[in-house]
């Protein structure tokens, strides 16, 4: 191969200066930069407060709070009511979501705009009127009991609020949404190809859709089921409005404990477990299908 | 798919196609019962919650403008809101570029940070923050809530303007540059007039996050309470319906401008 | 005939002769060096072409050229004035990118005005530049659309308005035909080069296509793997291409490997002979003979070549103005002949038996490796 090699007269193609170098440097370090207010803002703003609380959790340097936290019977009681709330809400909201998602995604027009207005006024209105709303609908006396007693469907009012009943009504209504687009974004994906190529195989449509659409939608269900439980866990309206006092969810327990008791250590404490749960089944199902909490 | 394509050949519809269709109605009619409810009872004439309304009335709707207390507390929102937005529309914008543009080691990290706000339960922040404020009597102060509220908006200004800038194409600011800007200059005349549907996107989701949150500002407002607060003493003493009349607010003044904000559009646009 | 162009012939490259000067540059990525020493010197008011498939590394020359990458090693100098390390915006360099990049939301007036306004330019001032410059390239009258109003043509010289409207010491070009269509880019490969001449712009081109290089360059640079294989003028490249790769590069042609004897002569695989033209001829050398499809003639009467041949037509393709032949020649070797069409009837046929031949000097030696 040949080139041309030549000599500027008098001046030597030599080692950059160091001009050149921080000029080649510079772009990359003002990217790095604009990160800083951001950062320094959260650092100070989000994660101090919160590292202080964890350290009042540990009390003089003993984990006392944490072993009453985890081993008092009324408290992991607590824990485990609500993981398990968490858990009918997200198999409630992949219910009810799944097929809503299909229809937005597969269905003619106007469903799909009908779909999203549906989704999205209730998502974007405020949680407090969702929450009078229910209790509007659920009471004893509410427009619900009413009907179905009207309609002689039931004798007596069902209880429908200040319990856990209302509780689970209240928070799916709140994490449809959520389930809702993680699902659609990936259905909208689907290659309708692969579905007519199942039909053409021969395949019913039970076995098309156990086989082929189902596991294709999987990583949105799986996203959804995530982002759902996750947000589950720390929910603290409304338990605390439509559950009368009746639902203590570990968030409630927490309120509760700096509110009335001043009980800061333990609060922490509850806290560190609720961050490590939260945390935990985040890291857990993130390993699992890679996804992360970023959905269009 | 399937449903649009079985439409066209004329097929009549399958079973299973109705009882989609059914599911999926009662499903909406779910979604909307608690808004759709508030909107009678608002006007009921009744101080109790009585259904149906015995008579017709605007009472609610005055009690709110007419009551200081509603009124402040609504502007003590509407100053937190706008505050918030501005800080993390500007905090949130230069992470965007950050994350989007730059390669820096612990970039990733710094992702994550700023995501954390979006997983940890409020409630857990809400207790810590109040803590540290407490202690440096911040209680009461509506600058408080601000940097609570930040915090929770950065988030989604980053996702929003981060997934404009990840599909904007760099040669718009490398032309500007190659025309004499700096690059500034080219973002500020190039780019963020292209991705202004995303900004506008990013600042309504931080205004709309601020507005109608509750805990932080539950904690951090004392007795200076913003709407959302006033609202949730509201239902928990069951005074009387005007909440039903500051719900129906609420839902109409986020329908106007969900419309405003659709009809500004969405994303940049490609090269060409 | 001349021979191959002299490898080793030196060229220094001085500041201040031409518009564009490139001393050793160098570029690296990691290991890889995408720009490997290139020296170069664009002379005032001429257009050059880098010519070189993808991964050459033109488009990151391209990029050092306009500032948005810094080298390595080496210097850039626009006239006698020192760039290297120079912003884009300093520059002075006009550059029209490969999908224009055009403001959308800015009008064309607007986007051709943006530069005036970075160099302060008055607004009644920019208003008449802006309208001459519209006038230049045809555009009169379109000042206040949007891009996306326009045609793929329109958008085309807009991008070169908005490129040319200051006065630039010079106009980059990233190959901004791609998008076209055939004739479109016909008429736009002219336009730009009729522009070039009526302004005396020194401009830079750079492409992987080569018969737009031929068609466009005073001068061509062709690029391979970080370095500039050969530089001259389009006929030079075309007829005295420097090596295989720019043989292979530039238009077509047969290319055989043979060896050279020492009777003025080189032996391909099965012992085929080919004379070689006049000149210095590396004895024993692996090297590889180039044969323009245009120049072999066919044989009749009787007529004699110096290399000549007998050989049956394997293949036909039409192309309008000139026919390509693929030959089988009898001593076992392919070749592609190009003739001009001149009647029906003197067309031949697949299975047609010929002779052909082509003067000594019609061969070219080229580097083999």
């Amino acid at each position: 191969m040949t080139a041309y090699t030549g000599q500027m007269n008098g001046v030597a193609a030599g080692r950059p200066g160091p001009g050149r170098w921080w000029r080649k440097r510079r772009t990359e370090a003002l990217l790095a930069l604009a990160a800083l207010p951001a950062m320094a803002f959260l650092l100070v703003f989000y994660l101090l407060p919160m590292a202080l609380l964890l350290l009042q959790s540990i009390e003089d340097g003993s984990l006392s709070a944490y072993e009453k936290a985890l081993t008092d019977s009324l408290y992991v009681g607590v824990l485990i009511d609500t993981m398990l709330i968490a858990a009918y809400v997200s198999i409630a909201c992949l219910l009810l979501g799944y097929p809503v998602a299909y229809l937005m995604a597969s269905a003619p027009a106007p469903w799909p705009t009908v779909g999203i207005v549906f989704v999205l006024l209730p998502f974007w209105t405020s949680i407090l009127v969702r929450t009078y709303g229910w209790m509007v609908l659920l009471g004893r006396n509410g427009i619900v009991n009413r009907a179905l007693l009207e309609l002689g469907v039931i004798s007596d009012p069902l209880p429908l609020l200040n319990n856990t009943a209302g509780v689970l009504i209240g928070m799916v209504h709140v994490l449809l949404p959520y389930m809702v687009f993680p699902i659609y974004a990936v259905m909208r994906r689907v290659d309708p190809g692969l579905i007519a190529a199942a039909e053409g195989l021969g395949a019913p449509g039970w076995q098309i859709f156990r086989r082929v659409y189902f596991p294709l939608t999987l990583p949105g269900v799986l996203a959804g089921v995530t982002l759902v439980y996750i947000l589950s866990i720390g929910f603290f309206i409304t338990p605390a409005l439509l559950g009368g006092g009746r639902v203590i969810m570990i968030a409630v327990l927490i309120e509760v404990q700096v509110r009335q008791f001043l009980n800061w250590g333990f609060a922490g404490a509850l806290s560190a477990v609720l961050l490590a749960a939260t945390l935990l089944v985040y890291l857990l199902l993130r390993r699992v299908f890679r996804s992360d909490l970023q959905w269009n | 798919m399937e449903l649009r394509s079985s439409r066209r050949r004329g097929r009549p519809a399958k079973p299973w196609l109705l009882g989609l269709y059914a599911w999926c109605g009662a499903v909406f009619l779910f979604l909307m019962a608690p808004l759709v409810v508030v909107f009678p009872i608002s006007f009921s004439s009744s101080p109790y919650l009585q259904f149906p309304p015995p008579g017709w009335s605007l009472r609610w709707y005055a009690a709110y403008i007419d009551d200081s207390a509603w009124i402040d507390a609504t502007i003590r929102s509407l100053k937190v809101a706008a505050a918030t937005t501005v800080l993390s529309t500007v905090l949130g914008t230069a992470l965007a570029f950050s994350i989007v543009r730059g390669r820096y080691w612990g970039k990733s990290a710094v992702n994550q940070m700023s995501l954390l706000p979006l997983i940890v339960p409020v409630i857990v922040y809400s207790i810590a923050v109040y803590g540290l404020f407490a202690q440096l009597r911040l209680i009461g102060n509506w600058q408080a809530i601000v940097l609570g509220h930040t915090v929770h908006a950065i988030p989604f200004v980053l996702i929003v303007v981060g997934a404009a800038l990840r599909t904007y194409d760099v040669n718009y600011e490398l032309a500007a540059m190659s025309l004499g800007a700096s690059r500034m200059r080219a973002i500020w005349r190039v780019t963020l007039p292209q991705i202004r549907p995303a900004l506008i996107s990013a600042m309504f989701l931080a205004f709309i996050s601020s507005f109608d949150e509750l805990v932080v500002a539950m904690f951090l407002g004392g007795s200076n309470m913003t709407l959302p607060k006033k609202m949730f003493d509201n239902i928990v003493n069951a005074i009387d319906p005007t909440i039903a009349a500051v719900s129906v607010l609420q839902i109409v003044l986020v329908t106007i401008v969900l419309i405003v904000v659709s009809k500004v559009g969405t994303g940049a646009r490609p090269a060409r | 005939m001349a021979p191959t162009a002299d490898p080793n012939r030196p060229t220094k490259p001085t500041a201040g002769e031409g518009d564009l000067t490139l001393a050793g540059v160098v570029r690296r990525f990691g290991s890889v060096a995408a720009l490997a020493g290139i020296d170069l010197t664009v002379r005032k008011g001429e257009l050059l072409t880098i010519l070189g498939p993808s991964g050459s590394g033109k488009t990151t020359l391209l990029k050092v050229i306009a500032g948005f990458e810094s080298p390595d090693e080496g210097e850039v100098y626009l006239g006698a004035r020192k760039v290297t390390s120079a912003p884009p915006a300093k520059r002075d360099i006009g550059m029209v990118f490969q999908n224009y990049a055009l403001f959308p939301h800015m009008t064309v007036a607007e986007n051709i005005a943006f530069p005036l306004q970075m160099r302060k330019i008055a607004q009644a001032d920019r208003a008449r530049r802006i309208d001459d410059v519209l006038r230049l390239v045809d555009l009169s009258g379109l000042g206040e659309r949007l891009p996306r109003q326009l045609s793929g043509g329109q958008q085309q010289r807009a991008a070169l308005a908005r490129a040319i409207v200051f006065g630039p010491r010079l106009l980059l070009l990233d190959e901004p035909f791609g998008a076209l269509d055939r004739k479109l880019r016909e008429q736009m490969q002219l336009e730009v080069r009729r522009l070039q001449r009526q302004l005396g712009l020194t401009a830079l081109f750079v492409t992987h296509d080569q018969e737009e290089a031929l068609i466009l360059s005073d001068r061509i640079a062709v690029m391979d793997q970080g370095r500039i294989v050969q530089l001259g003028t389009p006929q030079e490249i075309y007829r005295l291409p420097v090596n295989r790769f720019v043989a292979g590069f530039i238009g077509e042609s047969n290319l055989f490997r043979a060896r050279v004897t020492d009777r003025g002569e080189a032996a391909l695989e099965n012992d085929i002979r080919f004379r070689l033209p006049e000149g210095p001829r590396p004895d024993g050398a692996e090297v590889g003979l180039l044969l323009r499809p245009e120049r072999p003639r066919l044989l009749v009467n009787g007529e004699r070549a110096d290399n000549m041949f007998a050989g049956t037509v394997v293949e036909v393709i039409y192309l309008g103005e000139t026919i390509k032949y693929r030959l089988r020649l009898d001593p076992g070797v392919e070749l592609v002949v190009r003739w001009p069409f001149r009647e029906a009837s003197q067309s031949l046929r697949i299975g047609d038996r010929i002779t052909v031949g082509w003067d000594r000097s019609d061969i070219n030696l080229v580097a083999w490796s």
